[in-house]
């Protein structure tokens, strides 16, 4: 039960983790420049996004949680459950992020998903 | 195409970073229980090993590139597009250390193959689309 609660706990961070941490990078704006000033000028507006620090503090939540479940649970159980999270976080990406996504996309991601989960399972 | 570097960019970076780290891990022992009486004991000798670090930096490179994808990219292209660190990881654990690879493991790196080939084709048909439209405004 407690590894249950765990590992959904896990899969819940990660996914909003990616979903928070591309919110930010938009309103940050595209990075495309390599010239210093402007990279800094980005690298500042980066550093002080809520979204950004939300998702990154999500994200570095959730591998703590990987790594103590890890240790915890067997690996044969932990590991085919982070293939739902390629769901879940195209589910963000379209609800909480606008992206539109055509029927290839989710045939191909529900693809990924059960081969990670097949693989994981090996 | 500019995309596709881009991502093939993140998957080595990933699929180095996390052999390193691994490498590094195995070195520094296995970890039976982590708990808290034993993290600083275990903290300090990941961080004097080589390996791990190595590893480290390689993520965290990954994550600023990955950061700056996302910047232009779509989410529900670039993540599922990382699935495909299965495959990677899979050939050269058959071809460079000649692992045997089970059939399963096989059938699932061949479904995210599949997966990772259908979400490379969505993004050239959303492009496509959106400049069809734009010819059309």
């Amino acid at each position: 039960m407690k590894n249950l609660l765990a590992i959904l706990l896990f899969v819940l961070l990660d996914a909003l983790g990616d979903v928070f941490v591309t919110k930010g990078m938009k309103q940050v704006g595209e990075v495309s420049t390599l010239q210093p000033r402007q990279l800094l000028n980005l690298v500042r507006r980066a550093l002080s996004n809520p979204f950004l620090g939300l998702g990154v503090l999500s994200l570095t939540g959730s591998f703590a949680l990987y790594l103590a479940l890890l240790s915890w649970a067997d690996l044969s159980f932990v590991l085919p459950m982070t293939a739902p999270s390629y769901v879940l976080a195209s589910l963000g990406a379209k609800y909480f992020l606008q992206e539109k996504i055509n029927t290839l996309r989710w045939i191909g991601t529900i693809f990924i998903c059960m081969g990670v989960a097949l693989i994981s399972a090996s | 195409m500019k995309n596709l570097i881009v991502v093939l960019l993140l998957v080595v970076l990933q699929t180095l970073g996390g052999v390193c780290l691994s490498r590094g891990m195995k070195q520094v022992g296995v970890v039976e229980k982590l708990n808290l009486s034993n993290l600083p004991h275990f903290g300090l000798r990941m961080i004097g090993n080589p390996w791990f670090i190595v590893g480290l930096l390689l993520l965290f490179a990954f994550f600023l590139l990955y950061l700056t994808a996302l910047s232009r990219l779509e989410l529900s292209y670039v993540l599922p597009m990382l699935a495909s660190s299965y495959v990677l990881t899979a050939l050269l654990a058959w071809l460079v250390l000649g692992e045997e690879v089970s059939i399963k493991r096989w059938a699932g790196t061949l479904a995210v193959s599949v997966g990772v080939l259908l979400v490379g084709l969505s993004s050239r048909k959303n492009v496509a689309s959106s400049r069809l439209r734009h010819s059309r405004e």
